[in-house]
């Protein structure tokens, strides 16, 4: 078996974690590692510490958290890099309480990085730089293999289409051009965030409302107030709403 | 949860909370131009004075970006989907700075993390950012508004020089 066919056999959260060290990789390289490496290292250190901490507290044995890894990587490749370093402290820390304390019918209800992030936005007033995605066509080419992976394709493309049509609708009304609607799609958060398969809806029907209604609220956000990140606050939203999408909507 | 979990937690957020409220970041200031003088001086003097503002303004050094105005730095920036023009910006420590910036497209905005610096840009606006050039170094800057698609690889550099 060669490499490729090794990697494409691993588990498929360790392939997300291929796919985000390497967007981290691109982006250091770019930005210097001086500014980007210590926010991922508190970050990552933070989020796996903390979530092994509390589930060692419930099982009595050590576990190493794959998914706290991967909620503090997203997180420091979201937030700017040279940040103080409590704001990555902080969101992480965020992250994995909610991840262990707001539950809706045994599940964790929010997107962990993502809820850790719009706190953070809120107490310290910080920005999201998104500097994962440096480089636009390898979030493109990686992002899409890992959504198919992840059998998510029809979210990302329920999303895709429903913010391209009603911000383009809104782009036309202003006299601007239709396809500037495409320009405005942030594909680091819909190739990793937005099919997080924890917080997102049980079955296929519900993950294409869970899409149109992410893309429909990140549309609002994006022509009513600018200067507020859409992607998080949507997906916030958005997860709100899965216990509804969970109860109502059946394969 | 048990409450002991429950309270290492709750103790992080508060020394975060606190920590915040010593280091709570401050926005760029928007400034005017210059304010011209009002003087009741004599006609002998108004001539010395005009003589005297024609030397200082637009002195440039070519090592630096932008020109000095009344010993401040000035440097027009502008934004645009999905690049920043200038993208390197060099200056000196010491220096009092300028950025005159401006969105050319949709509302961007410019963060220095290094200097505390978040200034949002409306589109077609010019937004005057001032600071004291302190630290040396290269720092970066990113936009801090989303724009879009490129939004990520929107950057450059400060270069502050010894």
């Amino acid at each position: 078996m060669n490499i490729v066919e090794k990697i494409w056999k691993t588990n498929i959260k360790n392939q997300l974690i291929l796919v985000l060290s390497i967007f981290a990789a691109v982006g250091m390289f770019q930005l210097g590692i001086r500014n980007s490496l210590p926010q991922l290292v508190i970050s990552v250190t933070t989020a796996i510490g903390l979530d092994s901490l509390i589930i060692y507290k419930k099982l009595k044995k050590p576990f190493f958290s794959t998914s706290a890894l991967i909620s503090g990587l997203i997180i420091a490749l979201a937030l700017p890099p040279g940040i103080a370093w409590h704001i990555p402290l902080s969101a992480a820390s965020i992250a994995i309480f909610s991840k262990h304390t707001i539950h809706i019918r045994g599940r964790h209800n929010f997107n962990p990085a993502n809820f850790g992030l719009l706190l953070s936005m809120f107490i310290f007033g910080t920005y999201l730089a998104w500097w994962g995605a440096t480089n636009t066509w390898l979030v493109l080419l990686l992002g899409t293999l890992i959504t198919y992976r992840f059998k998510r394709i029809h979210l990302v493309l329920s999303f895709f289409i429903t913010q391209s049509i009603l911000l383009g609708t809104y782009f036309v009304l202003k006299g601007e051009p239709f396809l500037n609607s495409i320009l405005m799609i942030n594909l680091f958060f819909i190739f990793v965030m937005l099919i997080e398969p924890k917080t997102s809806p049980i079955h296929r029907k519900g993950r294409i409302i869970y899409g149109v209604l992410t893309g429909a609220f990140s549309s609002v956000l994006i022509a009513t107030i600018p200067t507020l990140d859409p992607s998080v606050v949507a997906l916030a939203l958005s997860n709100l709403l899965v216990p509804v999408i969970n109860s109502k909507v059946k394969e | 949860m048990k409450k002991s979990t429950l309270l290492i937690v709750a103790g992080i957020l508060l020394i975060t909370l606190l920590l915040y409220g010593c280091t709570r970041k401050e926005h760029g200031q928007e400034m005017k131009p210059v304010a011209e003088q009002e003087s009741a001086m004599t006609e002998y003097a108004e001539e010395v004075e005009l003589k005297e503002r024609e030397k200082r303004v637009s002195e440039s050094d070519e090592e630096y970006s932008g020109n000095k105005v009344n010993g401040v730095r000035e440097i027009k920036i502008e934004a645009r989907q999905f690049a920043f023009e200038p993208v390197t910006i060099v200056v000196k420590k010491g220096e009092r700075v300028r950025l005159i910036a401006k969105s050319l497209d949709v509302t961007h905005g410019l963060g220095i993390e290094a200097y505390n610096i978040d200034q949002k840009l409306p589109p077609g606006q010019e937004k005057f950012i001032e600071f004291t050039a302190v630290k040396s170094g290269k720092f970066h800057f990113h936009c801090s508004v989303y724009c879009g698609t490129g939004h990520g690889k929107m950057h450059g550099t400060l270069i502050v020089k010894e």
